[in-house]
């Protein structure tokens, strides 16, 4: 029986020796949510982000997909579904663009190869499919990336400060690679440093400061986030 | 099934990459040979029976320039952010490891072929005793050798320090290893049998342990 | 835990101390003086014991790694550390007192014998895994590696020991024939000596619950 939250975070701790890094986090993710998780560094962002991801165990807490506890086979079911993309490249520099996507495509059992022609289409790469991931601009990389990480059609994108290091057009590229029409039914968790970067169409936001959270609920009308922000730093709590 | 297509999936990708990147494996095959050389001068031909100083001069170069492959099989894979992409994959970690084993088990059979030549034609290395028995040995004490070297390399590739501690790690534990091939090899060219040598039964132990602890531990030594 | 831990200490080091105190009477004044070797021989009293403590140790530390990677509880990442760096004390022990008996056994201070050198490579191994937790730091990664580090080192010491055995088979034979007053001897030494050990560890790990409360 499907439950009506795909994900599930309840009292997710994440301990590096003394230092707490996360502590009591409840998250919530329902089909089709857009979820924007801001805060200063250090707030331990991108450690949640990793986490979700199943790049690292959490120190406590569970992690539950539809309901049931991630690890062996719902474990696997739940890698399947996901996405996570950084600002690091994930791509081999010295495969081509193209031989980089069939790799992923295989690991992830993708079988369709029209597939990948057909991303590398959308995003522009046919002319340099050849050409190896190491040599490309940083833009067409990012683009790849996207490519590597819509290739599987995840349900769950974590993405984790993906504007880091873009100019305003791979920018725009990317959110509407992201949240452009056809992806509705994608959730999507998107972790940022940078305010104006906010997608317009993001309907939540997540405050995280020091470990914990601070906020979580509807972004404000207008999308005003700036004084939510400065609100939750100068320390009220809602 | 699906773990061995992984496993070899890997092994093509980081064969394809490594033949492409070149530096790793021309740093290695470059270190062999020069190492080689350099040796030559400190072991005295008249003095001393190259079957005797051979066996251990070779195997060294070996685990040196080795070394400078394997230590890096999986550092690289962390700079990029791909070993966060294989770890997020629905499939074994185990096939990982395997993966990885296997790419590093071709490339020092391709190494050792190498280094062995060239062996047989600067030093009179002979070679041509006992082919199949020093074969034998070789393929063996690699598998041992790519097991223990690939789990180290994944133990070490998150590290501050990784260049340091991959040696300081690895040596260590290889003397055993170190030990029967040297012993074997010795055995093999003297056209004696290896068959029932106790050393052979100590190499393929070996084997098996290390190979069964990567499989096992790398799941842990990948998680952060 | 802390509380058990340093009740055992307490024990543990009174019995030590009492036990190291009748040994070393008996070292010095019930041992006859062995014939060829003089006083150093006596040391003997102390190497083996060492030797064994050490193996002990470190299989503490085997088994802890192991449960550290199984359960993840920090406590079993404390015995594993501590376990690592004493039995590495006791390895150190095995190499200082080997080759003080060396000297007057065989004329030189360092022979490859098969046993020293096994504990010459169990001191790298474990000199790397405390080099590696000391750069590491607090990092929990850290731990968990040096855990996977540990249990292949140790999977690993037989290994090193027979085969270092089979090649220095031909080096030094060892037949040690002894005394009925040398055989009660090393009677006392050698719970003394492994009373010793366990007291260490456990203050040791003490010492590791404190560091890990205070932060």
């Amino acid at each position: 029986m499907e439950n009506g939250k795909l994900l599930e975070a309840r009292k997710i701790g994440k301990r590096f020796g003394p230092f707490e890094a996360l502590s009591n986090v409840d998250l919530q993710l329902e089909r089709g949510e857009k979820v924007l998780i801001l805060g200063p560094n250090g707030a331990g962002k991108s450690t949640l982000c990793r986490i979700l991801a199943l790049l690292s165990k959490p120190s406590s807490g569970t992690l539950l997909f539809k309901g049931e506890r991630v690890s062996g086979d719902i474990g696997k079911a739940y890698k399947s579904v996901l996405g996570y993309l950084s600002h690091r490249t994930m791509l081999y520099s010295h495969l081509s663009a193209e031989e980089n996507l069939l790799f992923f495509a295989s690991l992830h059992q993708v079988r369709d190869s029209k597939k990948i022609h057909e991303m590398m289409d959308a995003f522009g790469l046919s002319p340099e499919k050849r050409r190896l991931a190491g040599t490309m601009s940083r833009g067409m990389q990012q683009r790849l990336s996207i490519a590597r990480l819509l290739l599987t059609d995840p349900e769950i994108l974590l993405l984790d400060e993906p504007f880091t290091g873009l100019d305003p057009d791979g920018a725009r590229q990317l959110a509407e690679a992201i949240y452009g029409q056809g992806r509705g039914d994608k959730t999507v968790l998107t972790v940022t440093q940078d305010l104006r970067e906010c997608p317009g169409s993001a309907e939540r936001v997540l405050i995280l400061k020091e470990g914990r959270i601070y906020f979580d609920g509807q972004i404000p009308p207008g999308g005003n986030l700036e004084s939510l922000y400065s609100g939750i730093s100068d320390g009220e709590m809602q | 099934m699906r773990f061995f297509s992984v496993a070899w999936l890997i092994m093509t990708k980081d064969l394809k990459e490594e033949v492409r990147r070149k530096e790793n494996v021309l740093a290695s095959l470059f270190f062999a040979f020069i190492s080689l050389v350099l040796l030559h001068f400190s072991v005295d031909e008249m003095a001393s029976d190259i079957t005797k100083a051979g066996p251990g001069v070779l195997w060294i170069i070996v685990i040196f320039a080795g070394s400078l492959f394997m230590g890096n099989i999986f550092r690289k894979e962390e700079e990029t952010g791909t070993f966060c992409a294989l770890l997020m994959a629905p499939a074994d970690s185990g096939s990982i490891f395997l993966g990885k084993f296997l790419a590093n088990f071709v490339f020092l059979s391709v190494l050792e072929s190498f280094l062995v030549v060239l062996a047989f034609i600067f030093t009179g290395f002979p070679l041509h005793r006992g082919t199949a028995s020093l074969a034998s040995v070789f393929m063996l004490v690699t598998l041992g050798y790519s097991a223990a070297g690939t789990i180290i390399s994944a133990i070490v590739a998150r590290e501050k320090g990784a260049a340091l501690l991959y040696p300081l790690l690895l040596y260590p534990l290889l003397v055993p290893l170190f030990i029967a091939a040297v012993s074997l090899t010795g055995l093999a060219i003297s056209g004696a049998g290896i068959l029932y040598s106790p050393w052979l039964r100590l190499v393929i132990l070996f084997d098996i342990l290390f190979f069964c602890a990567g499989l096992i531990l790398f799941e842990f030594a990948a998680e952060e | 835990m802390i509380g058990i831990v340093r009740k055992w200490a307490i024990v543990t080091t009174v019995f030590a101390l009492v036990l190291n105190a009748l040994s070393l009477y008996m070292v010095f004044f019930h041992a006859p003086v062995e014939a060829r070797m003089g006083h150093v021989q006596k040391i003997f009293y102390y190497h083996v014991p060492c030797a064994v403590s050490a193996y002990v140790l470190l299989f503490v530390a085997f088994t802890a790694s192991a449960a550290f990677l199984w359960k993840g509880a920090r406590k079993y990442d404390i015995w594993a550390l501590s376990s690592a760096e004493t039995g590495l004390v006791f390895v150190l022990c095995v190499l200082t007192t080997g080759p003080i008996w060396g000297r007057s056994a065989w004329g030189k201070w360092w022979v490859w014998e098969p046993r020293l050198t096994t504990f010459l490579v169990l001191f790298l191994m474990y000199a790397s895994y405390v080099l590696m937790r000391v750069f590491g730091g607090k990092d929990p990664k850290t731990a968990k590696i040096a855990a996977v580090f540990s249990i292949i080192a140790f999977m690993d010491v037989p290994l090193v020991n027979r085969a270092i055995a089979w090649w220095g088979s031909a080096v030094h034979p060892r037949e040690v024939t002894l005394d009925p007053w040398m055989k009660e001897t090393l009677l006392v030494s050698f719970p003394a000596v492994l009373l010793l050990a366990a007291a260490i560890l456990l203050w040791r790990v003490h010492l590791a619950c404190l560091e890990a409360e205070g932060t």
